[in-house]
């Protein structure tokens, strides 16, 4: 029962990554999507945080997504006075994404996946290594 | 003759489960080495040999009637305590290092194949006994 739910808990850990790792991929697909007027916002950079949650069927906590929230931080200003976005100063609001910190955090991602991805592979051959036993 | 008259095979047994019970306190860690605030369990490690003496491995609450309450602690729980002097924290409070965590699973493992092999020794040593080859 105890390796069953090592392996429910590196699951959880793998999905949780690759909600991750969607939210990057948004970020970066869309770190120069700008509105069409002054008044528009541009695209507001998302962060997800993790939290535990008590899995009623397992009897144990699983990591599990908290919330995707944006990131409050200011826009970036560019001096592009053609832009149909630009304000009356000739500045353009860019989205607030930094692709070398979402990149980073990408590595991260992938770093964790692969660490719950082995967690996996030894709960698995434990139990298999069990049943071996039998023989 | 039951095995379980054996304190060997009690030992193993009992090994064997904290083990297992080990590796989901480990897979749990691994699993949040992104939550915040987080700071990463292990289990206490039991001393063995003192239980291989003993008559009974696990103390329970006895019930002599059936309306008598059952201990509300789990029978087989093995406390899993938070590290008090992490290698580092991070700003956000998570204190999981994944390059540790994967150092104890690896040990897990190895202490898992050893009490498997010292398993299947000892049945074949009874199967040799019972005439039968060691097969």
């Amino acid at each position: 029962m105890m390796l069953e739910q090592a392996l429910e808990m590196a699951v959880a850990g793998m999905k949780a990554q690759g909600a991750r790792l969607r939210v990057i991929a948004e970020n970066i697909a869309n770190a120069e999507s700008l509105g069409e007027t002054p008044e528009a916002d541009p695209y507001r950079r998302k962060v997800i945080t993790f939290k535990n949650v008590l899995d009623r069927t397992l009897g144990a906590e699983i990591v599990s997504v908290a919330r995707v929230r944006p990131d409050m931080s200011d826009f970036r200003l560019t001096y592009e006075p053609e832009h149909p976005a630009a304000d009356e100063n000739g500045y353009v609001r860019m989205p607030n994404v930094n692709a070398l910190v979402e990149i980073m955090d990408m590595r991260e991602a992938q770093r964790s996946y692969e660490a719950n991805l082995n967690m996996l592979e030894v709960s698995k051959s434990m139990l298999a290594r069990t049943v071996d036993l039998l023989r | 003759m039951n095995l379980d008259d054996f304190p060997i095979f009690r030992m193993m047994a009992g090994k064997t489960h904290w083990l297992s019970a080990r590796q989901r306190v480990l897979a749990q860690n691994v699993a949040n080495a992104d939550t915040p605030g987080y700071r990463p369990h292990d289990l206490k490690p039991t001393d063995f040999t003192k239980a291989a003496g003993a008559d009974d491995f696990r103390v329970t609450l006895a019930r002599t009637h059936p309306s008598h309450v059952a201990g509300t602690r789990p029978v087989d729980a093995y406390r899993s305590l938070p590290e008090r002097r992490p290698y580092e924290t991070l700003p956000s409070g998570n204190a999981v290092v994944l390059e540790e965590q994967l150092v104890k699973v690896a040990e897990n493992r190895h202490q898992f194949d050893l009490v498997s092999q010292l398993y299947r020794k000892h049945v074949q040593l009874f199967r040799i006994a019972l005439g039968r080859g060691g097969q």
